[in-house]
């Protein structure tokens, strides 16, 4: 027991959870009061930076990377080691924002995850990345800090607020899709990893790289299934928000269901956006809704995979299922920083502080979250090598179940993006 | 030592590849070249300014009142209000 209260100052799943309390706090009482978000820009980077943004820029880096080191610190490791690769670690991710501002990227729904990845990978693949730098490069503490602060922006509370017909194909599509999937990738395609399959399937199913990020923390997946599961997402994204709704434009589908449809399948959000906007504000006021609902599964989803892992996939066949104690020692604990956050803000400080504190709370959090993803993108990167990658596609695999598994997902969404939207179920929405 | 130019000749080379990528989507898409939808799509997404419209979007809390609402409070003269506090 006196191991499992060492934790609380020794592992990194509760540092995740004090780091993103101190965050929190530090926004709730006022200690921070901006956060600085890159500019985007046309034809000059510079423009990214206007006024005197690259201070805060700095200023930023320096804040993230002290409360970091001060956790590094009591874990008892090399804390200037940590800070001088973090150092590294936090420019590459300012160069991933930057290229991610520049007006023609954004419009093509590249951001700084592919960015943070390249450069990385880059690095890593070629002058190879040094050991000082590594030691800064810790991935898996940017994402689950990431991910505690993600759970304060899934708002459970607003969920009642919310129409029969986005919940029907939010919440209705995604469990059955990540089921099939899990059983496709498992017992047929016998794919060798089962981490990269649930990567896979979630991010397919839920919301893209958040989903990924999630669920390959909860099962405690490498870092190179991540990365793949990542990227492959990030490009059938691009493909699908460019080539969807002038589909939906060439059959004449009503507004309300293309937007159903777009909504439930495009991965990121933005690209939801984007090509719902492209429809008219009717579908993209649908799809935005629709993919709001999805994210809030984000949580569910993570906590489900983390319990089924622990109690399935990871279980020797011929152990006594594993006791409640069992189950509490294994469980990563960020999860439960992530759904306490999520809890906290839906159901605590809405109604205390009210829609607009928690807003402004949120919006700074928000974007302390992206800094963190990006950090993890590029860390991601650094640690790994093009070699490990291709043995996971190896045989096409991952290729086919991601394939496969949107194709199901594109044909049961338009089904019930149909049912719901479409005057079947309920009117249709006509904004 | 020749290892190791080769090793740095390859970031200088993924570097520029980067480049040339980034530079090569830049022009396509300013001088009107991507044909058909998707030279339309992309043409409304920088002229939109979607990712920020997406970001206030996520904001927005009351999900009813939003869907029923054109030229209020979340319309697109409102949300092209707050897109200058971004």
């Amino acid at each position: 027991m006196s191991k499992e209260i060492e934790k609380l100052w020794k592992d990194e799943d509760y540092w995740a959870i004090w780091f993103a309390t101190a965050i929190f706090a530090g926004i709730g009482t006022g200690l921070i009061t901006m956060v600085p978000k890159i500019n985007k820009w046309v034809a000059n980077p510079v423009e990214a930076f206007p006024g005197d943004l690259g201070l805060w820029v700095v200023i930023l880096g320096i804040g993230i990377g002290v409360l970091l080191t001060v956790g590094v610190m009591i874990m008892q490791e090399d804390w200037k080691k940590f800070f001088g690769g973090y150092l590294v670690v936090f420019t590459l991710a300012v160069i991933s924002y930057v290229v991610a501002g520049q007006t023609t990227i954004k419009a093509w729904g590249l951001g700084y995850a592919i960015w943070g990845l390249s450069f990385g990978l880059l690095i890593a693949n070629t002058v190879g990345t040094p050991e000082w730098i590594l030691k800064g490069a810790r991935s898996e503490m940017f994402i689950k800090t990431g991910l505690v602060l993600l759970g304060g922006e899934i708002l459970f509370s607003e969920i009642l607020k919310l129409g029969l017909p986005g919940l029907l194909v939010a919440w209705v599509v995604t469990p059955t899709v990540i089921i099939f999937m899990w059983l496709f990738g498992t017992r047929w395609l016998k794919m060798a990893s089962k981490h990269l399959t649930i990567i896979i399937a979630a991010a397919t199913s839920v919301c893209g790289v958040s989903a990924a990020i999630a669920v390959s923390a909860a099962c405690r997946a490498k870092k190179s299934e991540l990365t793949l599961g990542v990227g492959m997402t990030m490009i059938f994204t691009v493909l699908m928000m460019i080539a969807m709704p002038p589909l939906c434009k060439a059959v004449g589908m009503l507004p309300a269901v293309a937007g159903g449809w777009l909504g439930g399948t495009i991965d990121s959000t933005g690209a939801v956006v984007a090509a719902g906007a492209f429809l008219g504000p009717v579908a993209e006021k649908v799809a935005a809704v629709v993919k709001m609902i999805q994210n809030v599964l984000i949580g569910v989803v993570a906590f489900a995979v983390a319990v089924f892992w622990i109690t399935k996939v990871d279980r020797d066949p011929n152990a006594p299922r594993p006791s409640l104690m069992e189950i509490w020692y294994r469980f990563p604990k960020f999860i439960l920083g992530f759904a306490a956050a999520s809890i906290i803000f839906s159901f605590m400080l809405m109604p205390i502080m009210g829609h607009e504190e928690v807003s402004g709370i949120l919006k700074l959090s928000k974007i302390l979250r992206g800094w963190f993803f990006c950090l993890a993108f590029v860390a991601i990167g650094l640690e790994s090598n093009f070699k490990e990658l291709a043995s996971h596609v190896v045989g096409g695999k991952p290729i086919i179940l991601y394939i496969v598994g949107q194709s199901f997902n594109l044909i049961l969404t338009l089904l019930m993006s149909w049912i719901a939207f479409g005057g079947i179920l309920f009117p249709v929405f006509t904004g | 030592m020749k290892e190791k130019i080769n090793r740095w000749l390859r970031l200088v080379l993924g570097l520029v590849f980067l480049a040339v990528f980034i530079m090569v989507l830049h022009c396509m898409s300013i001088s009107g070249r991507i044909p058909g939808s998707t030279g339309k799509l992309i043409t409304r997404n920088q002229n939109e300014d979607i990712e920020v419209y997406s970001y206030v979007y996520s904001e927005i809390g009351d999900l009813e009142e939003f869907l029923d609402d054109e030229n209020g409070k979340y319309g697109k003269a409102a949300l092209r209000q707050s897109l200058k506090n971004y």
